[in-house]
């Protein structure tokens, strides 16, 4: 005969373990108790040693499990009450979104308005701005003027023109080393020409102080000298000084250009 | 025992496999006595084969297990049964707190816009 207290709570031995989700359910456990029971009874009955303390337990555990059981239409109106709570927090938390997002829209557009401050300060930018003339205006309104005017009359073209340039003529440019070579060459002939120059009066005055006899082979070493002085001349290049052929020579520049205009040598107007 | 009906499809489906004269019940007997009726037989006859105690009780067996594998494959039910009545009741006020806080919320929040619409 075994006792009550061995088969007293077989559900709750397995509600023991935590991994167990069943434990908690109290019809589960019943029902469970029942059948562990019952199964003892059937089999000490059928061993014709039938145990009536099992009876006994039996019809408590059939107690305990209708009670549970009467208990069913309160679970099933408090699932009807959590299930209307539930559609309520639904409700509530689509509505809190929807809030949100709407919240989250007003925030984005009042963000991209401009401050007031800001407005203030830009326009009183804009209002400095358009006191000022800007340099681009001017000149573009010059362009416009420059394409049906002309030059002032009391302007001298003359006071820009190459001469006053720092920096050589474009004719001077062209000709490159052409014309450095032929400045350098004006330049030993001026020299040479000097120092024969200041020769040629020392020694006329050596000449006065020395005898008369050797006047006349001075005279024709000077008429030599000065042959050669004169000879050399003739071999030297056209100098670019301002003698008359370098006036000759500016004359035909002046010429080459009245000629040259085209070469846009110097455009006044772009001054 | 017989309720007016339960909305709950488990619950239901519980009453009607352990509750006898339920609505939708087809088992029409309480336990105890069909359990006394067998012993009854047996021992009337305790010789007939016939008349085993563990025949007898195969449809209250039956029920049970019916009752249990449905218990155990419905998580809703499970989570409905794992607590008492009470303890749901007070999980319940709990819900309800929440909900008036969310719709004070609410309200203070048209209060809110309201008196911005007024400025």
């Amino acid at each position: 005969m075994s006792t009550s207290m061995s088969h007293r709570n077989p559900g709750h031995d397995r509600s023991d373990s935590v991994e167990n989700p069943l434990s908690k359910v109290q019809v589960y456990n019943d029902i469970c108790e029942f059948e562990e029971t019952l199964g003892k009874l059937v089999a000490s009955v059928d061993r014709f040693n039938p145990d009536l303390e099992l009876t006994r337990t039996l019809i408590e555990v059939d107690k305990r499990l209708y009670k549970s059981l009467e208990c069913l239409p309160k679970y099933d109106e408090i699932d009807t009450r959590a299930r209307a709570l539930d559609e309520e927090h639904r409700h509530t938390d689509e509505k809190t979104v929807r809030i949100l997002e709407t919240l989250t829209e007003c925030g984005s557009d009042l963000n991209a308005l401009p401050m007031l401050e800001q407005v203030e300060f830009e326009r009183e930018t804009m209002l400095k701005q358009r006191e000022k003339v800007f340099t681009d205006v001017l000149l573009d309104y010059a362009m416009k003027l420059a394409k049906f005017t002309h030059v002032p009359p009391t302007f001298d073209k003359g006071t820009v023109g190459p001469n006053n340039f720092v920096w050589p003529a474009e004719d001077a440019m062209r000709r490159g080393m052409l014309a450095i070579a032929s400045l350098r060459a004006s330049e030993d002939t001026n020299l040479q020409e000097k120092q024969a120059s200041s020769e040629q009066k020392s020694s006329e005055e050596s000449s006065e102080k020395s005898s008369e006899k050797s006047s006349e082979n001075n005279e024709a070493q000077n008429d030599t000298r000065s042959a050669e002085t004169k000879e050399e001349p003739i071999a030297r290049r056209p100098s670019f000084g301002f003698d008359e052929s370098g006036a000759k020579d500016h004359e035909s520049e002046k010429a080459d250009d009245d000629i040259d205009l085209d070469l846009d040598l110097f455009n006044s107007e772009e001054f | 025992m017989a309720s007016p009906g339960l909305s709950n499809a488990s619950l239901a489906q519980i009453e009607a496999l352990l509750v006898p004269n339920a609505q939708n019940s087809s088992q029409s007997s309480e336990f105890i006595p069909q359990l006394y009726y067998a012993l009854h037989q047996v021992k009337k006859d305790p010789n007939s084969s016939a008349n085993s105690l563990e025949t007898a009780t195969s449809s209250i067996r039956h029920r049970l297990k019916q009752c249990k594998s449905h218990i155990a494959e419905s998580e809703e039910c499970r989570a409905l049964l794992s607590k008492t009545p009470e303890e749901w009741e007070s999980a319940l006020q709990q819900r309800q707190k929440d909900l008036a806080l969310k719709q004070q919320v609410f309200a203070r929040l048209e209060q809110q816009v309201r008196d911005l619409q007024g400025q």
